[in-house]
């Protein structure tokens, strides 16, 4: 059997996936490959790959899970990208899922594959829905029509999978594909046969056009339709002349994409009236539940998607706050104790105990924090897109994050990361389109966490006082205006994100109880894939961290980052930091719990540790509170003081969460970009407020 | 007699006489099934918020600045 596929195939099987969104195709996905899963980006492109492997008769079959899109009518790098793959030749088999409760909406995406060679599959999935809703389908009417196996599927329990592995066996030795002969023919016949004589001509014109593996009559149509991509490979392999006397055949025929689409509709009703019976054709108003009207209520939708946000942020709180406090407070305490017990007895060198119990002891904890963390915020939010709530919330923020170029969907990293950063660079997850998921990342950076406030607080009692309150409200002010600015220079120049930012056209899924198979499934997918980065890029910083603050004697004036910090001291003294502040306004991009206990290092106050990584195990250092408060108030200007909270304030806000970057946005570049923009921007806002602030102080 | 869409009336149907707007958006709205002769029914329009329009199936939502490339025709 193995032999004989492979022969008949002659290169390694590989099944590409496609379909619009909500259709179940990463349902599909995750059940066909379990486990065995990459995430990586698409060559060049700023679009998440996702592929895996099954076995199946002794035989491994790749699955490239394609980009989910309405169409494929090359308008987002996404659609390009499901195209051309499925064109180029690389797969062996395609599988099309198709809603079986939305059959027009969904059979749209397989009239634009209709006429590619491709040996292709239909998962009818959802059929569970579609006969609640007295929809009957007839299979075997539908695959004699399409010339194509269709699976009856329900994807959320598993129900079709073996006979979609099994069918896609056959479709690969006989290599049978959509039958498109219909669809031509309307396109040909209809409006008095108006575009036939071009269509033919066409068809001859075209016939030498290499594109990929499809019938010329595709090319054609696609011609017809202007597709921006065909049009520009049969420009690149034609003559000027040529390709003149095409486009002179195309300006004879009226254009007009509505007609295109309603002859591919007028092809998917053919194909529904001869295959489907639907109960009751009467039209009946659209039944929706009261929880489905007050999610998009014009006045009650947003206040209840705060709620739900918060209710998720809490939620994912409660399931890990327990053993994250555990973690941090009991466990590597002890176990920080016991390292370097461990490593003093047996004679360890100073250096290697400080590194193993202050650098990578507590950077290890932190990271596994981390995983814990974005697991439980990934399920929450699982489940509340699962249901179909998320889509909800674009619905009802779509003015007011359209404003900065982004889609609804961003208010949930903003809101999270009010909380927490990490959390919030997590719930970005629920945008599909990565420019837009990596522009909503870097803008939710701006949010101060709950973690900063303590520094806050802290420099703040010491020199503002009275004036607290408006420090922190020009804090506010500045955070709207840098909002902007990042939205504005990121979206444009470096995302790119705007030019794909399209007014919204989206579906509302309707609600249904939540998958938990799936979702779980999914979840812990997703939990592999980030254990790994999180614990070496966490590690990594803080190594470096380490290197730059060892000092074997304890005092911060032999260890690197103070020659560092000395020899730039007159630049920095511009924006009115001293070697000190400076220090702490770098270190501070490594964890914003832990700075306090580097400020009181820093100012000669704090001891008991020999690096600043070491003050991440929270009970290592030791200082006084008055003695600091006198240390920093002695010898730090409030001009200083301002800057500094500034700096402070729109920096990086962590190690987890530039590691969460590099996962979310699945690009180191990126990471760095993003990384360096902030602080640069931070230094800078630093600097202006401390040059204004001399004026008047 | 032909209306913009953003003018129908809630719980209201309508039949879609022309779309217009950027390449892009005619796109979109073709593969959510929204052309010439498809019945819609209004499901939510308020000020200040996108439409709510149910269509093939399925419950869309639109822009309402590009809704106003829409014709509709009403429909008992």
């Amino acid at each position: 059997m193995m032999s004989e596929i492979a022969s008949v195939m002659g290169k390694p099987a590989i099944v590409a996936l496609a379909g619009q969104p909500n259709t179940g195709k990463s349902t599909v996905f995750n059940g066909l490959t379990g486990a065995r899963q990459h995430v990586g980006n698409w060559p060049g492109k700023t679009v998440e790959q996702k592929s895996g492997r099954y076995v199946y008769l002794d035989q491994t079959y790749t699955v490239m899970d394609l980009p989910g899109t309405y169409s494929l009518s090359a308008n987002s790098p996404e659609e390009v990208i499901a195209r051309d793959y499925m064109v180029s030749g690389e797969p062996s088999a395609l599988v099309v899922m198709i809603d079986a409760s939305q059959l027009e909406r969904s059979l749209y995406f397989l009239s634009e594959i209709a006429g590619l060679s491709i040996p292709t599959i239909i998962g009818l999935n959802m059929m569970d829905v579609a006969k609640e809703k007295g929809i009957h389908i007839n299979v075997k009417a539908l695959e004699k029509l399409l010339g194509v196996p269709v699976v009856e599927m329900v994807a959320s329990k598993a129900i079709g999978m073996d006979t979609l592995k099994e069918a896609l066996t056959q479709v690969i030795k006989k290599k049978t594909s959509v039958a498109a002969e219909g669809l031509f023919e309307i396109f040909k016949m209809s409006d008095r046969a108006i575009y036939k004589p071009t269509l033919e001509f066409l068809k001859t014109e075209l016939a030498a056009i290499r594109y990929g593996d499809y019938a010329v009559e595709w090319l054609a149509v696609k011609c017809l339709e202007r597709d921006r991509l065909v049009m520009e490979t049969i420009k690149a392999q034609m003559s000027d002349p040529q390709y003149k006397v095409i486009v002179a055949q195309l300006e004879k025929v009226p254009y007009d994409k509505m007609t295109f689409a309603s002859y591919r509709f007028k092809w998917i009703e053919k194909l529904i009236s001869k295959s489907v019976n639907i109960a009751s054709k009467e039209k009946k108003l659209l039944k929706r539940s009261w929880f489905d009207r007050l999610s998009t209520h014009r006045y009650l939708g947003q206040p209840l998607a705060f709620m739900m946000i918060l209710l998720g942020f809490m939620l994912s709180m409660v399931i890990c706050m327990p053993i994250m406090s555990v973690l941090s407070g009991q466990i590597l305490p002890k176990v920080y104790q016991g390292t370097i017990q461990g490593l003093q007895n047996i004679g360890a060198p100073i250096w290697l105990i400080s590194i193993m119990s202050e650098a990578v002891l507590p950077a290890a904890v932190m990271a596994l924090i981390m995983i814990l963390f974005v697991t439980s915020v990934l399920l929450i939010f699982g489940v509340m897109e699962d249901v179909g709530y998320l889509a909800r919330v674009a619905f009802v923020f779509d003015r007011a994050m359209c404003k900065l170029g982004l889609h609804g969907k961003a208010i949930i990293p903003f809101m999270m990361s009010l909380g927490c950063n990490m959390a919030g660079i997590t719930g970005s997850r629920v945008i599909d389109s990565l420019k837009q998921r990596r522009l909503a990342i870097v803008v939710s950076l701006v949010m101060p966490c709950l973690a900063m406030w303590g520094v806050i607080s802290f420099v703040s009692a010491i020199f503002f006082g009275a004036y607290t309150p408006v420090v922190l409200l020009g804090l506010f002010l500045l955070t709207i205006v840098h909002m902007k600015i990042t939205a504005k220079v990121f979206g444009k120049w470096i995302i790119g994100a705007t030019e794909d930012f399209q007014g919204l056209v989206m579906e509302l899924p309707p609600f249904h109880k939540p998958n938990w198979k799936s979702i779980l499934k999914n979840t812990w997918y997703n939990t592999k894939n980030v254990a790994q980065k999180a614990f070496l890029l966490i590690v990594g910083i803080s190594m470096v961290m380490w290197i730059l603050s060892f000092s074997s004697t304890g005092h911060i004036e032999d260890s690197i980052i103070y020659s560092v910090g000395k020899t730039i001291e007159p630049i920095s003294m511009f924006f009115g930091f001293d070697w000190r502040l400076f220090t702490a306004f770098i270190v501070s991009a490594m964890g914003k719990e832990a700075s306090l206990g580097v400020l009181a290092m820093l100012f000669g106050q704090g001891g008991g540790v020999m690096s600043f990584t070491g003050t991440m195990v929270g009970s290592a250092v030791t200082y006084s509170q008055a003695g600091f408060q006198s240390a920093m108030a002695n010898s730090v200007s409030t001009a200083s003081a301002l800057a500094f909270v500034t700096a402070f304030f729109f920096n990086v806000p962590c190690m987890a969460a530039i590691a969460t970057i590099r996962i979310e946005a699945g690009s180191m570049k990126f990471t760095w970009q993003a990384v360096a923009y902030y602080m640069t921007v931070a230094l800078l806002m630093g600097g202006i407020v401390y040059r204004v602030a001399t004026l008047f102080l | 007699m032909s209306t913009l869409l953003t003018e129908l009336n809630e719980k209201r149907y309508g039949k879609i006489i022309s779309i217009e707007g950027s390449q892009r958006f005619l796109d979109r709205a073709g593969a959510m099934g929204l052309t010439p002769n498809t019945e819609i029914q209004m499901v939510q329009n308020k000020k200040r918020q996108p439409i709510l329009v149910y269509a093939r199936d399925t419950l869309i939502a639109l822009n309402r600045k590009e809704s106003k490339g829409i014709m509709v025709k009403g429909v008992e």
